[in-house]
């Protein structure tokens, strides 16, 4: 190992972990060195803070600012940025409040962050020419059985059994009266049953909405591959001779809102 | 080693480009000559970024400012960041790609720290061929910025721009001269910074970086959230005058002003140049 790897492995570590501060580092002025290396220490946490409250500006309005660093804090401590952008940070921020939540309000939170990653991933997902009606209406019948779809780039599935949504209405009108607001009381957490929603961003705009349950369904068994036959064979069972009806209705749907890509 | 062809011409008087201005620059066509943005800001798929990136570099000149190329880390070079940095380029034409003389992690982390190097031979030896690599992918040549530095290392054998004149030399790339962080570094480290901006060759000096910092007394930090203070806009001054006319980019990442009053700012550093220079920069 190189004395400059050596270095920097070793700045690194104390930088995430703490411990003896690295031997290389020097000045004979003031302040001191501890002094100087803790401005990068605490540089690098405030960036990743920043960086997470940006991404997740309703769960840090509701939080409050306090609140939200120490969460943020907790979470960084574990989760080192593998990214080049700070954009792309902090995708595992719901499940660390999932794997903590023990009651409405932390339940929620850990929702409202699932939430919030996903309109994150909608809002600068590649730009694509969705499937239309007007390309699926010039196919011959006998192609249709054997049609086969891909989710939109940046298209979010999630299911909440909290109030979460409601929780992040709140939180961005309150932030669109004042960004720096917070706490935001919101509408008290409470668990409920679930409620699957689909997000896309078909053009510059991210929009999302609750599914229901048999279209949920239906629209993950299309982005999981199944032609258009074997959805109307999924549905069968619970739709007897409506399947196909509901299948194209719902697909219709689809094709209108831009939520498909032909595979 | 044959002279380094002169820097291009000068683009005049920029500032970073920042999401909260993108409507306002669209409606108002304010007086910037050009604007530099943050790669990693829109190294993404598509939608809002690249869409007023796309709309701005239509009606002005852009040059690319990175922060995570990492060139003096000793971890390999991100082959795929850079593919993007090159993708991206060809999308927005800018007029030079930037990014700073420092490494941000290693084995895989990104620190998002600007951490200064040892200057030494071994660290030379080290970013040098890196820098060639780089501009090799890239198909053109790496502008290099200096940081601001808290820290200094024992083993550090030649000044930090004896370290960039040299690599600039071995590679033939080009520097950012922050003046902002000259100072910094220079209240930091106890040095003079005139012998700094004095210590880069000109025919290297490619772009000039101004922008504000907390000064603690004791020691300063960069922290782009303030104006200019009068320090910095003195050392800009002799860097005009040892330097010339130079591509002049006003820097604010915190605390975002509404954009007249960067523009308003951006105004000191033209009069700032025509009293340097005895011209209209």
């Amino acid at each position: 190992m190189s004395d400059l790897e050596d270095l920097q492995r070793i700045a690194q570590r104390h930088l995430l972990e703490g411990g003896p501060l690295p031997g290389a580092l020097g000045t004979a002025l003031s302040p001191p060195v501890e002094e100087r290396w803790g401005i990068y220490c605490e540089g690098y946490v405030l960036r990743l803070v920043a960086s997470l409250a940006t991404t997740y500006d309703g769960l840090a309005a509701r939080l409050g600012r306090e609140d939200f660093d120490r969460l943020a804090r907790a979470f960084i401590a574990g989760h080192p940025s593998r990214f080049r952008s700070l954009r792309d940070y902090g995708a595992e921020l719901a499940a660390f409040l999932r794997a903590r939540a023990n009651d409405a309000e932390t339940r929620l939170q850990a929702d409202l962050a699932a939430f919030e990653w996903h309109l994150a991933s909608a809002f600068d997902a590649a730009d694509v020419t969705a499937a239309g009606i007007g390309e699926l209406a010039a196919l011959a019948p006998e192609a249709w059985p054997s049609l086969r779809f891909r989710a939109v780039p940046g298209l979010g599935r999630l299911c909440t059994t909290t109030n979460a949504v409601a929780a992040w209405r709140a939180a961005r009108a309150a932030l669109e009266a004042d960004p720096a607001a917070g706490p935001v009381p919101g509408p008290p957490a409470t668990d409920t049953d679930p409620v699957e929603w689909l997000i896309i961003r078909p053009a510059l705009e991210t929009r999302f909405r609750s599914l229901p349950d048999d279209e949920a369904e239906a629209l993950d068994r299309v982005l999981s591959g199944a032609t258009f036959a074997e959805l109307g064979e999924a549905l069968a069972a619970r739709h007897g001779e409506n399947a196909a009806l509901a299948a194209a209705t719902w697909l219709k749907g689809w094709l209108t809102e831009g939520v498909l890509l032909r595979v | 080693m044959p002279a380094a062809p002169s820097p291009p011409r000068p683009l005049g008087f920029g500032v970073g480009l920042r999401p909260a201005h993108y409507a306002a620059i669209l409606e108002s066509a304010p007086a910037v000559d050009w604007f530099e943005v943050i790669t990693e800001n829109y190294l993404v798929g598509g939608g809002r970024p690249l869409h007023f990136l796309d709309a701005i570099r239509a009606r002005y000149p852009i040059v690319m400012h990175g922060v995570s190329l990492s060139i003096g880390s000793t971890a390999p070079l991100d082959l795929d960041y850079i593919e993007g940095v090159r993708n991206l380029a060809a999308r927005c034409e800018p007029e030079w790609v930037s990014d700073h003389l420092c490494w941000t992690g290693t084995d895989g982390i990104n620190l998002h720290d600007l951490l200064p190097l040892p200057y030494t031979e071994e660290a030379l030896a080290h970013v040098a061929p890196r820098v060639a690599e780089v501009q090799d992918r890239l198909g053109r040549r790496l502008v290099l910025e200096n940081v601001s530095s808290y820290i200094s290392y024992t083993a550090s054998a030649m000044t930090e721009w004896e370290f960039l004149a040299e690599l600039a030399r071995r590679t033939d790339c080009r520097l950012l001269l922050d003046v902002n962080n000259v100072y910094v570094s220079s209240r930091n480290h106890g040095f003079d910074p005139r012998a700094f901006i004095d210590g880069i060759p000109t025919e290297r000096v490619q772009q000039f970086h101004l922008a504000g910092h907390l000064d603690l007394g004791s020691h300063v930090i960069d922290t782009h959230d303030a104006p200019v203070c009068e320090a910095v806009w003195d050392l800009y001054a002799h860097a005009l005058r040892r330097h010339g006319p130079v591509s002049t980019l006003l820097e604010r990442d915190d605390h975002i002003p509404p954009l007249e009053e960067l523009v308003a700012e951006l105004d000191r550093a033209r009069a700032t140049a025509t009293a340097a220079l005895g011209v209209a920069a």
